[in-house]
């Protein structure tokens, strides 16, 4: 019997022997520079220290850590400190920013599948585009640039001559300079425009009326219409004056690559902004798979972006040297449209603006409440947190986020004051017109 | 009514009776959480009193004295209301008396434990153990049943009074009751009032043959009831005349001395300036109080708050929050206010807000049966999913359509409800708190026009009076003016998007 033991427990040590020696010691830090942003469109390049990477002999020699791995393009091996300093000045910017992320996710929102998740694979420098079955697409069927996404789990299929398997990996494609001559195919769509087919409709009356009260003013007095040169000096000038006007607007519509910069590019891996928003896909990614770019999936992730960036106003402005990337407002005032709910238009700003109207009325609720000695209505990162749960791949702005969000404040907000809540969340609902 | 209203009268009525319990005495019934500020005393006044009153124990031991009082008369017209007799005031003016002895003495004497009895009933207030209207009728209540005690103690015959008015009138008075400015006529059988009523006198009197038990029936009542019996004779001060018809009777032996000592204390009675009394007080918050508390919901302690809410200058005004209670619970039943609520609460379970009720599901069903050739039946069913902007939108159409059907119905008969009663009734029946106030008065703006600011109004005139000047400018320049004007205001009106009036396509209910 004893012997048995021994052996028991002589098999139970080896087994356990190399688990003990192979353990990944991930207590290492390094010194790297990454980029902040500074008002609006400015930014600095900083010393940061970035934590719990991979020791190798007590020290740190590439981007692998605990909780983060990045490797350049297809690779499998982490980005080492000795390689290429542009791809070295890359990944640092990305750890950094995405331990950033973790913080916020684990400590603030306290979601455990983030806390618990295991080490995520990000892609800088990639120009594959991805395939759910091959996991890299080949370049020949077309390379990806200026571009950050979140690829969800997979696996080859069986018969596959390469067997891969992957999990959720966050990809930033190089930059790239494209003309914005190539890209703008839009006629019209310019502010100037804009504001002359606007102001069309009621211009257009006013000159009508102008016309009718010369020739209401002609018959009180009896005098003859057709044949007063003042009459016939105002239909010239009207005539005239939409020729002019249509000429005019004929020139604006051209002029849309005016408005853009000269190039569009980004660097992807070097937005802050774009890699919060990457990471809020993978943090939301338990009940908001990344299969799907639809809007309300693409705003709760900027939503979460604007919330660890805290730079209140817009995101993803333009970096001198960067991005020239088109900018999202939090607090724009647009109304809803049907048309926002169009995955094409999944990178508009509605959805961010509609959260952050919910989240200002509820702040300042909250504020007075705190003031009068009253517990706060709600954690409002918490209510948008928890509207995931009432939503899926598939929802829409109009019915599946708004009563998401309803739904949500039944389990986070003051029990007691729900009604105040609720009525509150409905009110800025209707602000954005929906 | 329709039959449709008469299923949402039925609805209303038995989500009441559902609601009603039956009556058992509770504290918070009297304690206050329904009034931010006292109105009752000023906040110098709050500081006398506890300077006057430190101690913490003291104060809560006087309220629960008071608790005590009002405890047992609930308890002692309970059992008697069982046997059809009536809750009185002067009965539980009674009870409040054997508790704190405060007719003993005089209202400037110390009378209560070395105290003044209306000290007790500020500290009551200002430890919000009972409410403005509740102490104001306490107070009125007592002052009353002060003065009968007082009467009591008269040792007048009524030859003694109708002579000494002969030689200094309003003396006798006077000397009775303290006070007494008001002339009275000497010889009572002169009064107009009188003579009208003089072959009815004993049977106007017959009711104080025995004083009014306050158990089978009300003082306030028979004395209410013989007022109203009473032809008065026009132009006559009426006090005056009840005084002479008081004498008169007891002058004629229909009433005895003592009895004439306290009918013209009562004239003096303070409780018939207040539209509240002890009983309908009772009734009201008893039956209605915090009875529609969410179950799902537990509320804070009652705050007392040095605050400047928001809607305090439109809803609880300083000024107003007491008479606006005061007013509402004069205007509605208990049964109405408990309706009243139900709207409310109805709407907001609609639009999905209610804490005890999860919406489980939102659709418009159309539902179509084909009438065409039986063997080629094509019945079919649209299902459309509502938004919660449709859910909101729907309920505040149907909370307009509760309103005015229940308006119509025949227990609101002759009153005018409007959103603000509703809102009040919701307070009184504990389904909202005052902070939700802010948010539940919204639910109407929609229906009302807004009235445009001083700003607004001169903006609007402003380019009004612009526009039309064009007519003036000769042309092209009338052409270019009208451009400029159309241009800066278009300017002026940037950003001032109404979401509540913007068309959403997807919207079914609007």
């Amino acid at each position: 019997m004893k012997t048995k033991m021994r052996l028991y427990a002589n098999i139970l040590a080896l087994g356990l022997l190399p688990s003990l020696s192979f353990a990944n010691d991930y207590s290492c830090d390094q010194e790297v520079k990454v980029l902040n942003r500074l008002g609006k469109s400015g930014y600095t390049i900083s010393d940061a220290k970035i934590e719990n990477l991979l020791c190798e002999n007590g020290v740190a020699t590439s981007f692998e850590g605990k909780n983060f791995k990045i490797v350049a393009g297809k690779n499998k091996e982490a980005i080492k400190f000795t390689d290429d300093a542009d791809l070295v000045k890359k990944a640092s910017n990305v750890y950094f920013h995405l331990e950033k992320s973790k913080r916020f996710w684990t400590n603030t929102i306290k979601s455990e599948y983030v806390a618990n998740m295991k080490q995520l694979v990000i892609r800088v420098e990639i120009n594959n585009l991805y395939s759910r079955y091959a996991h890299f697409m080949d370049t020949k069927n077309g390379e990806s640039y200026n571009n950050a996404w979140t690829i969800a789990p997979g696996k080859t299929p069986r018969r596959a001559r390469v067997q891969d398997e992957w999990g959720y990996e966050v990809w930033f494609a190089p930059p790239k300079k494209i003309p914005t001559s190539e890209l703008i195919n839009t006629v019209g769509n310019n502010p100037v425009s804009q504001m002359l087919r606007g102001l069309q409709g009621t211009i257009n009356g006013e000159i009508t009326d102008d016309m009718e009260r010369e020739v209401i003013r002609r018959t009180i007095q009896d005098k003859p219409i057709l044949t007063s040169s003042s009459f016939q000096d105002m239909f010239t000038t009207n005539v005239s004056f939409h020729i002019f006007y249509a000429i005019v607007l004929g020139i604006a519509d051209k002029t849309d690559s005016w408005f853009y910069e000269d190039y569009f590019f980004i660097d992807s891996a070097m937005v802050p902004d774009i890699i919060y928003h990457e990471y809020g896909h993978v943090a939301l990614s338990e009940k908001l798979p990344t299969r799907f770019f639809t809007p309300v999936i693409e705003g709760m992730a900027d939503y979460f972006a604007t919330r660890i960036s805290d730079r209140p106003g817009t995101m993803f402005n333009k970096l001198g040297g960067i991005s020239t990337n088109r900018p999202k407002n939090q607090f724009n005032n647009d109304m809803y449209d049907p048309l926002y709910e169009n995955r094409d238009l999944s990178d508009r700003d509605f959805t961010i603006s509609l959260l952050w109207r919910v989240r200002l009325d509820l702040e300042a609720e909250n504020n007075k409440r705190v003031a009068l000695g009253l517990k706060p209505l709600v954690d409002i990162d918490q209510l948008v947190y928890k509207s995931r749960e009432y939503l899926d791949q598939y929802s829409d702005i109009n019915l599946g986020l708004t009563r998401a969000m309803i739904q949500a404040c039944r389990r986070v907000c003051e029990r007691s004051s729900y009604i105040s809540a609720a009525t509150i969340i409905q009110r800025a609902l209707e602000k954005k017109g929906l | 009514m329709k039959r449709k209203n008469r299923w949402l009268a039925l609805f209303l009525v038995s989500s009441f009776l559902t609601t009603v319990n039956a009556r058992e005495f509770k504290a918070s019934y009297f304690s206050n959480d329904k009034q931010a500020r006292n109105t009752v005393m000023d906040k110098w006044g709050t500081n006398d009193i506890l300077d006057k009153y430190p101690d913490d124990s003291f104060r809560r031991n006087v309220v629960s004295r008071f608790y005590e009082a009002f405890s047992r008369w609930d308890e002692l017209t309970n059992s008697r209301s069982r046997r059809g007799k009536k809750r009185c005031d002067m009965d539980f003016a009674r009870v409040l008396d054997e508790q704190f002895h405060y007719t003993q003495y005089g209202e400037t004497a110390d009378s209560v434990d070395g105290h003044l009895f209306n000290d007790y009933l500020k500290i009551a207030r200002v430890e919000n153990g009972i409410d403005d209207i509740f102490y104001e009728i306490i107070l009125n209540t007592t002052h009353d049943y002060r003065l009968l005690a007082q009467a009591d103690r008269i040792q007048m015959s009524v030859d003694e009074i109708i002579l000494s008015k002969s030689r200094k009138p309003n003396k006798a008075w006077k000397v009775a009751f303290g006070k007494d400015d008001r002339g009275f006529d000497y010889n009572p059988s002169m009064n107009a009032t009188v003579e009208l009523n003089r072959l009815k006198l004993p049977k106007l009197y017959k009711r104080f043959d025995k004083w009014p038990d306050g158990i089978s029936t009300c003082l306030y009542d028979a004395y209410s009831q013989l007022i109203k019996d009473i032809k008065f004779a026009n132009g006559n001060n009426k006090l005056r005349d009840l005084m002479a018809m008081h004498e008169q009777a007891a002058l004629d032996n229909l009433i005895t001395e003592n009895v004439l000592h306290r009918l013209v204390a009562m004239t003096k009675f303070k409780s018939y300036s207040n539209p509240l009394f002890v009983r309908s007080y009772f009734d009201t918050i008893q039956k209605s109080k915090n009875i529609l508390v969410p179950d799902t919901v537990e509320r804070e302690e009652f705050l007392l708050p040095e605050l400047e809410l928001d809607f305090a200058s439109e809803f609880v005004d300083e000024e107003k929050t007491v008479t606006r209670r005061k007013a509402f619970l004069t205007k509605y039943t208990q049964t109405q206010i408990i309706m009243l609520s139900n709207i409310l609460r109805n709407m907001v379970r609609r639009m999905g807000a209610d804490p005890d009720y999860n919406l489980s599901s939102a659709q418009i069903v159309l539902s179509f049966t084909y009438e065409g050739n039986v063997s080629e039946r094509k019945n079919y069913v649209e299902t459309y999913d509502l938004s919660m902007q449709d859910q909101y939108s729907l309920a505040r159409n149907l909370l307009r359509k509760d309103l005015r059907v229940t308006n119509a119905m025949d227990i609101f008969k002759g009153v005018n409800i409007k959103y603000d009663d509703v809102i009040m009734a919701a307070l009184e029946t504990g389904y909202i708190d005052h902070n939700d106030i802010n948010q539940v008065l919204m639910y109407d703006d929609i229906f009302t026009t807004k009235e445009l600011t001083s700003w607004q109004k001169a903006k609007k005139y402003f380019f009004h009076v612009l526009k039309v000047s064009t007519l003036y400018i000769a042309p092209p320049w009338s052409i270019l003016g009208s451009i400029a004007i159309v241009v800066i205001e278009n300017q002026f009106n940037k950003n001032k998007n109404d979401g509540a009036r913007h068309e959403n396509e997807n919207a079914l209910i609007r």
